[in-house]
């Protein structure tokens, strides 16, 4: 009978893996309960046994050392969970791996920006609920002749899967989401209500509603770790070596610390000024809105050079950078509209008219904008970071004649763009 | 219908290893016996008796396997009779779609008492059937490898069930 210790942090669904395992086949793992994370595994100590410092880690009371949690899992496990014969050996293997190269990477991809772990890049997001998407249809097909893995009882296989979407099912996989996946519902829901799973893993609470990226969080957490690195003065050089594994057990860390992350945010006033930090200046951006909607441009325009601040406000050129994908001019529109929506909390200090030349299927999108500070203002809040990408940003000369005709074409709806297409349509942001 | 709610019940007290003496029908049509010198009257009584004195499976009284045992009582012990057995089948492959077994998500005596009920018929069913009733074919294989419930010796094949994914029946 094997038994040991298993070195983690609470609540990491590797180490439930190799606990769930010898529950099943009654090994005797306890979890070291002086464990440290980032403190316990870096001691020369543990590095000595376990090299690469990772968690979780297994040392047997006879003292073998065993790193990698499917490794662990394997080792504690008895000859049911491992599978009778090579044949089903190798299957369980098979699934092992399934989950360590097709499931993990794209639940981490979805789950950790909404965590508030990693940043949210659209791209990677959208990429990942698809990736999410093939690997369910993989696990539905052959659970509908099949209610588990391999063979006809739980295995190793059973165990590692589920662990692997354990995240999935409880931050992402919303009841819309995971509908179609029938019979994968059905044998995770079977899975995870065994004793053996319970006792470890405890009541696994389902998605409810549709998860939302959190980069309030991320933001926070990502002070907190350079706050940390300097008081430590352990710099996070670990972050920058590349293999994707070793940078993923590094992702976890935040993970743990989440709640001392939203204590901090509970102590903290809420909602911060991302303008704070950003002299207000002389250029009072209300008064400006109301005389350019009360009265007409040959007033506003005039009045607009009057009262402009160049010392604190800048004036920036936003040209869509995708303007050949443009189709019927309703829906570019839309597309207006839909980001000055997204960048609501950005009116205060910011003011735009954002133009559209052409016609449908020959169409350019682009505008000037006004706002507070010299830099790029989208920098300033994770929330405004949606669509800014999609455009190029130009800073304008406030002194130049050239602006002056710019501002002037633009804040009055006239002229063509720089191809000659005639002025469509144009939105206020305000 | 008496003959197969006695045959099950001797089945279902071989794999609870609880031993029923002196089984038979009695002169108000209701199945008796004793367990353990004491007489015990009707169908539902005696599986819980027998739950009772088990170690097999964990007793939990939970009210669901209950009306599983009445279902397998009124309904699937007349299986035999093909619109009977259509009308069990279906209700059964609807509920086993979300579900690996009837009651919670552990083997019960729900389970067990169905399975003996509708050994037979699934024994035989047509290949085109097997595919129909694919929910009920799965729990039925998954309980099957039990050794405990069946000889191995008298598995039902589902083979052809596997290939349903690369080539699935129109006709159904």
């Amino acid at each position: 009978m094997v038994a040991g210790t298993l070195y983690t942090y609470p609540e990491n669904f590797r180490a439930y893996k190799a606990l769930i395992a010898a529950k099943y086949s009654s090994a005797d793992v306890k979890v070291a309960s002086n464990f440290v994370f980032g403190e316990t595994n870096k001691t020369e100590e543990f590095l000595k046994k376990f090299p690469s410092g990772k968690v979780p880690a297994f040392e047997s009371t006879d003292g073998k050392c065993l790193q990698d949690s499917n490794a662990i899992a394997y080792y504690v496990a008895n000859d049911q969970l491992r599978g009778k014969s090579d044949f089903e050996k190798s299957q369980v293997l098979q699934w092992i791996f399934f989950a360590e190269t097709e499931i993990l990477p794209a639940s981490c991809a979805w789950v950790f920006p909404v965590l508030g772990i990693i940043q949210f890049e659209k791209k990677v997001f959208e990429r990942s609920k698809e990736d999410v998407k093939s690997a369910l249809n993989i696990l539905d097909a052959h659970l509908l002749t099949r209610t588990y893995l391999v063979g006809e009882r739980v295995s190793l296989a059973d165990i590692v899967v589920a662990c692997t979407l354990l995240h999935l099912y409880t931050h992402v996989l919303d009841p819309e989401f995971r509908k179609p996946f029938v019979n994968t519902n059905r044998w995770f829901t079977t899975v995870i209500n065994q004793s053996q799973f319970k006792e470890v893993a405890g009541e696994v609470k389902f998605c409810e509603k549709v998860a939302e990226v959190d980069h309030k969080k991320f933001q926070q957490l990502q002070q907190q770790q350079q706050v940390k690195g300097k008081e430590k003065k352990a710099p996070k050089e670990e972050k920058k070596i590349p293999a994707k594994k070793e940078k993923k057990q590094q992702e976890k860390e935040p993970e743990e610390e989440l709640d001392a992350a939203d204590a901090a945010l509970a102590a903290e006033p809420k909602s911060k000024d991302p303008w704070e930090s950003l002299p207000k200046g002389t250029f009072v951006m209300d008064d400006f809105k109301r005389v350019y909607s009360n009265e007409s441009e040959e007033k506003s325009i005039p009045y607009f050079w009057e009262k402009f601040d160049p010392e604190n406000y800048s004036i920036w050129k936003g040209e869509y950078k995708y303007n050949n994908e443009l189709t019927k001019v309703f829906m570019s529109c839309n597309l207006i509209t839909g980001m000055f929506q997204r960048l609501d909390k950005m009116r205060k200090n910011a003011f735009a008219s954002v133009c559209l030349f052409g016609t449908d299927n020959d169409s350019t999108i682009s505008g000037i904008w006004v706002w507070r500070g010299q830099d790029l203002a989208f920098n300033l809040s994770p929330d405004w970071q949606i669509d800014y990408e999609s455009y190029a940003w130009t800073k304008l000369d406030p002194k130049s004649e050239e602006t002056k005709k710019l501002v002037e074409q633009y804040f009055s709806w006239t002229g063509a763009d720089k191809d000659g297409r005639k002025f469509n349509q144009g939105k206020i942001f305000k | 219908m008496m003959n197969t709610s006695l045959k099950t019940l001797n089945q279902i007290s071989d794999f609870l290893k609880i031993p029923v003496k002196n089984i038979h029908i009695n002169e108000k049509e209701l199945l008796t016996c004793t367990i353990d010198k004491k007489p015990v009257c009707g169908f539902i009584n005696i599986v819980s008796e027998l739950l009772r004195k088990s170690s097999v499976l964990n007793y939990n009284g939970n009210i669901e396997i209950y009306q599983w045992l009445e279902y397998a009582l009124v309904y699937a012990s007349k299986v035999d009779c093909a619109t009977n057995s259509r009308q069990i089948l279906d209700e059964l492959n609807e509920i086993l779609a979300n579900r690996t077994y009837l009651v919670l998500n552990i083997l019960t005596v729900a389970d067990v008492t169905l399975f003996y009920f509708l050994h037979n018929t699934m024994a035989h069913l047509s290949n085109v059937e097997k595919e129909k009733y694919i929910n009920v074919c799965r729990w039925f294989d998954n309980l099957q490898q039990n050794q405990c419930l069946t000889n191995r010796k008298e598995l039902v094949q589902f083979n052809t069930n596997y290939l349903s994914l690369f080539v699935p029946l129109k006709h159904l």
